[in-house]
């Protein structure tokens, strides 16, 4: 059955009653039409007063356009953003710098969420059966269930209010059970805490401190909780300025090449199964010295380290590093690794005195983290046996992502009444009763709490503009407040105004949505002491020996997450930050397991476990394990989605409750067919150019001659008088030396330049319209290189002097301008330009979206007609928008007011952008630092975007 | 009256340095080549059924391109030239011979120049149609075309002339200005002829309004004479000129096998190497088919195989002294493009056709006897003319597809749009040409009957007064 108002049938509906066609009512009709045109912008704003964000720090850009604080969760933790609004219309999002777990700083969903907010296929009506309802009929319907089992199926929250809403229903309904799902849960994490500590807790590290740090198949610089904040002091502990800053040391082993394995010094590709041994080889050696460890667990450890051994001289040089920094080291483990690792790791980091320093520990700010409510068991168990009256799955979509031994799409059939709250007509919208569409994010009321367990509020920025409810909301249901109460704004003030008390309560509020964030929130740290004896015996428990067998490797997504974002049309045409890969996912493949296999690009492979088998094509992937094969999560949706249906495909066939992260037993076999992938970048081999687009050096060389990028970098002679034109002069500086090459600034700046999406046929045949890329290069076997490449704004620039008509051409600050409503698209600009980062339309790109996606446009930024050329402008709009405003105020543009969409999103601050005749401004200083060089300098074009060299960290012991 | 008319004098082992076979009258010379005209050949009009049917296909590409975007096309970042600026340079090319014959040679006085100018300048002109569809056709915004031109906007805004494009934009319209031109007035003449020969009287109105009341007088002949040398010299300097602005918009840039400053010499000589690959090509059926081996004569195919070898010799060179520079300058991106992009890449194959076709196959032409064989003529003409397409090909797309940072590097296939473009030009190319010969004398009677005369002075020591 569908459940959202079907269009074909909606579109009959209409038909009958539509009346004759006359010309007087044609011109009634066209006459309002464009009358109210005009008041369409006007109609949608919340209906509830929202405060804008008006204590802006200095580093935010102010301007015309209002910003507004909310916070956006994923798996239960929030992370704060200002969202940017024009007129009623959210269009770009940025990170909120007072919020802890953003610092100002975006990643990839952050950016894209927005556009899933105008996303065409959100479901528009309450339906039941399929049918078109009311949401008073479904609020009426469910008011009186408090005699039912009521099964509760959520995903993980730490919003208080909505805690308080479980209570009161777990009070109001006694037959109420809640379960918690996501498919990348941190059940595993919690797990490990329990057996090391006794209960479940998260680990909050401060790698400011760190000058070791062991990232044990764990992504922390481009997931995870709390991400942001460990990308941005990771770059801080090797951001060097000089050449005797100290620099942090990053040792990866991994399966698959993560952003964090790309930013490593050190870096081991190991298949699932020798992850566990190699961690049990670390903490052999690193526990040998420690008191407390009974000998036993030594023993343990060494047996279950057995299938490491040929790593053992990789082992040990870690160990001593992170012995010899006792107390400034990490070491921090991925939620895919079993419990038993978690614990080992909880165990090491003790055990090197990094308690209490780099990492603590904290009750995680998750509802009911590590119980068994989180646990998909209970609710299936109660499916199967026919215990379940009645079935709320609330948000997620777990008929989609739940284990497929599971069988979730089935069992839900067997409740004796189901609702699904939900963004689209999807996979869990197909079984259930009841479908009510999902607010988004930025229609909702709510507030959620940070990785540290600050409050955080989020406020709508828009009216919901397909009548979506939030959880909370379809929660009050239940307690009988449905159909009369205020909605979510009602519920969430009421909470807050009873644990806040009335007094002050106003001036409270309005501060708290302002700011987004409530101070003095976290969760305090807890002193913990590690149970050895429960340790012993888990490593006792681990397998002993792996399966010979091609390992498998399943993995949240690095774009569309867990599928959650695989409608996000922004997200699915961002190149993979590793691979490269942009749209469909890939079996990853290191080459020599490909030849092992006699398979290449683009084969497709058929994996098939119990019953089950997804086709899926090959791709060589750099850094992979031997003898692994990675494939990711979320994608091959199905339901209505106008992007994402069928793309990829959907690697949770393969996913069971016993192996849902690694498995030795998938069988494999070669179908003889092709699938054309979308790849971005096709080489990745620097061809002897190092000294031409990417400089780097290790830290033992650099120390010894830290302008080392300027021998080979002098500017060419030139006949050419380069005198500025005016006063301001822009340039930008690029540090690859914290550069993760995660990608934000991609999104960034697709969201904030109107750039067009030209789909997996546009990516194949090379015409992606992405402004700024970052470009991938491989240098021997451990690095992968990340260099962001956008328009250099070079001041002798090639493009300039071929274009026939002028089109593009140099401003007097010093930006390469683009006029499109002058450009005939000759592209001799793109053929000329050295770093190819000129983009064509080659369509129309913007013809055929619909005036819903078109909400999402910045209305500063010109959309571009088919057949012009376009590129990186600096964010020319925020340069003028802010000297605009310094003029109104009479002072001068001061070094930070202006900041690109790319220099903002940026994690780790490694885009600094500026006025370069300033001579007192940070670009100006970065410019002029040791490691600077242009790319292609000696071409003459004299980039204004220059780069810093790359510096590793290697140890001496392991650099051969 | 019809071609085959049989005319004495014509052996197969004719000497090869004869430009005019026997001494045919002013009446047989006019009967022979006005005949061609009055009464063609029937399947002349099937041929241009075929012909003007492919055309229209091409007016079909090129409606839906316009109207949907060059995306059509195989074109990409950053391969953004493909096949339409490979086939502008082609066909552009192969109009340089058609002046070189009619313009060049008639400064220098060649004899053997007279019976094929006309039929090559033609050739000119309607390569420089095909050519002149390109470099609008792949704009993307092929409407605003004209913005490449110097006129007086009320916006005040110029072309930027830095830029080849809009030198490019002068030179191909004064060409195929000058061509039309000079063209039309050697026509002129001959016009009139048809006008005062042909029974129908539609056709002494078309040709008598063509042929703008030619009478024939001492005065206009006069006339006529000092405008034909104006325009050959007019003409002459743009055979050199324009091919080496066209090679401008390549040299001009810093891509790696663009940037080079051999390019126009090389392009000119390569634009003769196939425009005289062209006329032979169109010749050898022509002259077969209208049993026209007394006017153009085995003189002619030798020297225009002369003219091959020569400048695919020079074409040949300049591919070595590419190479060799590239490999000398130490530069690390012109020695991938020249030494491994170019012979081992992606797109190898272009190369290695093009060593075969320019360098190899014309090296059959050192001997008088292949030179003299109008089937082997034919068959390395066809050859030649691949090559060349080849070589604009490989220089544009090699160049683009692997240039400075390789994380951009990308090959290019062309669309089945690309390829109807391209077969639909060479159908419009063949439709313009037959149409010619359908109805314009394309042997010039007047000059044929003068330069019998000159001839026939020479051998007879003295002057020589009617047949």
């Amino acid at each position: 059955m569908t459940t959202s108002d079907d269009p074909p049938i909606r579109a009959r509906r209409l038909e009958q009653f539509r009346p004759e066609v006359t010309r007087r009512g044609f011109m009634h009709a066209m006459g309002a039409s464009f009358g109210l045109a005009g008041l369409s912008a006007c109609v949608r704003a919340p209906d509830k007063e929202i405060l804008p964000y008006s204590r802006q720090p200095p580093e935010v850009t102010p301007g015309v356009a209002k910003h507004y604080a909310t916070s956006m969760s994923i798996d239960g933790y929030a992370t704060g953003l200002l969202v940017e609004s024009h007129e009623g219309r959210p269009t770009k999002v940025e990170g909120n710098p007072d919020h802890p777990a953003s610092l100002g700083a975006t990643g990839i969903h952050e950016q894209g969420m927005v556009l899933s907010l105008y996303d065409p296929s959100r479901a528009r009506a309450v339906a039941r059966g399929g049918q078109p309802a009311r949401w008073a009929a479904f609020a009426n319907a469910h008011a009186t269930m408090a005699a039912a089992k009521v099964h509760f199926l959520l995903e993980p929250t730490s919003s208080p209010l909505r805690v308080n809403l479980i209570g009161r229903i777990r009070e109001a309904i006694p037959g109420a059970t809640f379960h918690f799902h996501a498919p990348l849960s941190r059940n595993r994490a919690w797990d490990g805490a329990a057996l090391a500590f006794g209960r479940p807790l998260d680990v909050r590290y401060d790698l400011s401190l760190a000058k070791v740090v062991l990232a044990v198949d764990r992504d922390f610089l481009a997931s995870g909780p709390g991400w942001l904040v460990l990308a941005r002091q990771f770059a801080d502990g090797r951001r060097l300025l000089g050449q005797s800053d100290s620099m942090n040391r990053l040792y990866v082993a991994e399966t698959a090449l993560t952003v964090t394995g790309t930013a490593a010094d050190h870096r081991l590709a190991l298949r699932p199964s020798q992850i566990v041994a190699l961690t049990a080889l670390l903490a052999e050696r690193v526990l040998a010295g420690q008191r407390d460890a009974p000998p036993e667990l030594l023993g343990a450890l060494e047996r279950a380290a057995s299938p490491a051994r040929e790593h053992a001289a990789w082992a040990a040089a870690v160990a001593r590093d992170l012995l010899a920094n006792r107390g400034a080291g990490v070491v921090t483990v991925g939620d895919a690794q079993p419990p038993a690792v978690h614990a080992i790791v909880h165990a090491m980091n003790i055990a090197l005195g990094n308690v209490d320093r780099t990492v603590r520990y904290a009750p995680p700010p998750i509802f009911e983290a590590g119980e068994a409510s989180h646990d998909l068991g209970g609710l299936v168990g109660a499916l199967a046996a026919g215990q379940v009256d009645y079935l709320a799955i609330l948000g997620g979509n777990p008929v989609y992502d739940a284990y497929a031994d599971q069988d979730l799409g089935q069992l839900v059939a067997k409740a004796r009444g189901s609702v699904y709250l939900g963004p689209c007509a999807n996979e869990t919208a197909r079984p259930v009763d009841w479908f009510v569409p999902e607010a988004h994010l930025l229609e909702s009321w709510g507030d959620g709490r940070a990785f540290d367990g600050t409050v955080s509020f989020a406020q709508p920025l828009i009216a919901p503009l397909f009548g979506g409810r939030t959880v909370d909301e379809v929660l009050a249901v239940f307690l009988g407040q449905g159909a009369q109460a205020e909605g979510s704004h009602a519920l969430l003030r009421d909470y807050w105004r009873g644990k806040h008390g009335a007094t002050g309560f106003d001036a409270f509020w309005e501060s708290t949505v302002r700011r987004g964030l409530m101070d003095r929130t976290a969760i305090p740290t807890l002193e913990q002491r590690i149970a050895w004896g429960r340790l012993q015996a888990a490593v006792e428990k681990l397998p002993a020996s792996p399966a010979d067998a091609l390992e498998i490797q399943l993995r949240g997504d690095p774009r569309v997450y867990d599928g959650r974002f695989a409608n996000n049309a922004w997200l699915l045409e961002l190149p993979d930050p590793v691979t490269q890969l942009s749209w469909d996912n890939a079996a990853l493949l290191s080459a020599a397991t490909m030849t092992q296999l006699g398979v290449q690009d683009e084969d497709v492979l058929e994996l098939s476990y119990e019953g089950r088998s997804i086709r899926v094509p090959v791709l060589a992937a750099h850094g992979q394990a031997d003898g692994s094969l990675t494939l990711s999560l979320g994608y091959g949706r199905k339901g209505e989605l106008a992007v994402g249906r069928d793309v990829g495909v959907n690697a949770y066939a393969l996913r069971t409750s016993l192996a849902p992260y690694a498995n030795g037993r998938i069988a494999l076999t070669k179908t003889g067919e092709q699938f054309p992938l979308a790849r971005a970048q096709l080489e990745f081999d620097l061809h002897g150019r190092e000294d031409d687009i990417f400089f780097h050096e290790s830290l033992e060389e650099y120390r010894k001659d830290p302008r080392f990028t300027a021998h080979k970098n002098t500017a060419p002679e030139t006949l050419y008088d380069l005198k500025p034109g005016a006063p301001r002069q822009w340039g930008m500086s690029i540090d690859l030396g914290v550069c993760t090459g995660c990608s934000a600034c991609v999104v960034a700046c697709q969201a904030e330049n109107n750039v067009p999406v030209v789909g997996r046929e546009g990516v194949r045949k090379g015409r992606r319209m992405h402004w700024l890329r970052v470009d991938r290069y491989e240098a021997g076997e451990e690095q992968l290189f990340a260099e962001p490449m956008l328009c250099q704004h070079c001041e002798k620039a090639p493009c300039e002097y071929v274009c026939p008509v002028n089109a593009t051409n140099h401003s007097a600050d010093g930006l390469n301008q683009m006029v499109y409503n002058r450009c005939v698209g000759t592209r001799f600009c793109s053929n000329n330009c050295p770093y190819k980062v000129r983009r064509f339309n080659f369509f129309n790109y913007t013809d055929d979206i619909t005036p819903l996606e078109r909400l999402v446009l910045n209305p500063d930024v010109t959309v571009r007609d088919r057949g012009v050329m376009e590129k990186c402008s600096y964010c020319v709009q925020r340069i003028r928008e802010a000297e605009i405003h310094a003029g109104v105020e009479a002072r001068a543009v001061r070094d930070g007011d202006i900041r690109t969409a790319c220099e903002q999103a940026c994690p780790t601050k490694a885009i600094v952008f500026g006025n370069v005749a300033d001579a007192g401004a940070e670009v100006t200083r970065l410019r002029h630092a040791d490691r600077s060089f242009a790319v292609l300098n000696d071409l003459g074009t004299v980039p204004r975007t220059r780069y810093l060299a790359r510096i590793r960290n290697p140890n001496p012991e392991l650099a051969r | 009256m019809t071609a085959a008319v049989p005319v004495q004098g014509i052996r197969e082992d004719d000497r090869p340095d004869v430009v005019l076979i026997g001494r045919p009258g002013d009446r047989e010379l006019t009967a022979q080549l006005v005949g061609a005209v009055l009464s063609p050949p029937p399947w002349i009009n099937k041929v241009l059924l075929v012909t003007g049917f492919v055309t229209l296909i091409l007016f079909a590409a090129v409606t839906y391109t316009v109207l949907t975007g060059i995306g059509v096309w195989g074109n990409n970042i950053p391969v953004a030239w493909a096949f339409a600026i490979t086939n502008f340079v082609w066909w552009i090319g192969i109009g340089h011979a058609g002046t070189f014959i009619s313009a060049f040679l008639l400064l220098l006085e060649q004899k053997w120049r007279t019976s094929i100018n006309r039929f090559a300048e033609a050739m000119t002109l309607f390569a420089v149609v095909q050519a002149g569809l390109f470099p609008v056709l792949h704009l993307g915004r092929p409407w605003f075309f004209y913005w490449l031109i110097p006129y007086p906007s009320t916006m005040d805004v110029w072309p930027q002339f830095r830029s080849s494009l809009p030198w490019d934009v002068v030179a191909v319209s004064t060409y195929f200005t000058v061509s039309l031109l000079f063209w039309y007035l050697g026509c002129i003449p001959d016009l009139a002829t048809v006008r005062d020969m042909a029974p129908e009287k539609w056709r002494r109105r078309v040709y008598g309004f063509f042929a703008l009341g030619w009478r024939g007088t001492a005065r206009t002949w006069s006339r006529y004479r000092i405008a034909y040398g104006i325009l050959g010299g007019l003409a002459t300097p743009l055979v050199i000129s324009v091919h080496s602005i066209v090679s401008m918009d390549f040299a001009i840039a810093q891509l790696p096998g663009w940037h080079s400053i051999i390019f126009p010499p090389y392009f000119v000589a390569g634009a003769l190497f196939s425009g005289f690959a062209m006329v032979l090509t169109l010749l050898i059926p022509i002259r077969r088919l209208y049993r026209l081996e007394n006017v153009i004569t085995t003189a002619h195919l030798d020297l225009m195989a002369k003219m091959i070898l020569l400048t695919g010799s020079i074409v040949a060179y300049s591919y070595t002294v590419e190479i060799f520079l590239a490999w000398y300058s130490g530069d690390v991106f012109e020695r991938w493009m020249h030494l491994h992009s170019r012979i081992q890449g992606p797109l190898a194959a272009t190369f290695w056709i093009v060593v075969f076709c320019n360098v190899l196959t014309p090296q059959v032409l050192w001997f008088k006897r292949w030179r003299t064989s109008p089937r082997l003529l034919f068959v390395v003409t066809i050859f030649v003319q691949l090559g060349m397409w080849m070589e604009r090909f490989m220089l544009i797309v090699t160049s683009e597809a692997q240039d400075f940072l390789p994380s951009s590097w990308r090959t290019y296939r062309p669309s089945a749009i690309d390829m109807t473009i391209l077969f639909g030009t060479m159908g419009f190319f063949l439709f313009l040409f037959f149409l010619l010969i359908k109805y314009v004398p394309f042997i010039p009677i007047a000059e044929l009957k003068e330069t019998r005369f000159k001839i026939e002075e020479e051998t007879r020591g003295g002057p020589v007064m009617g047949p």
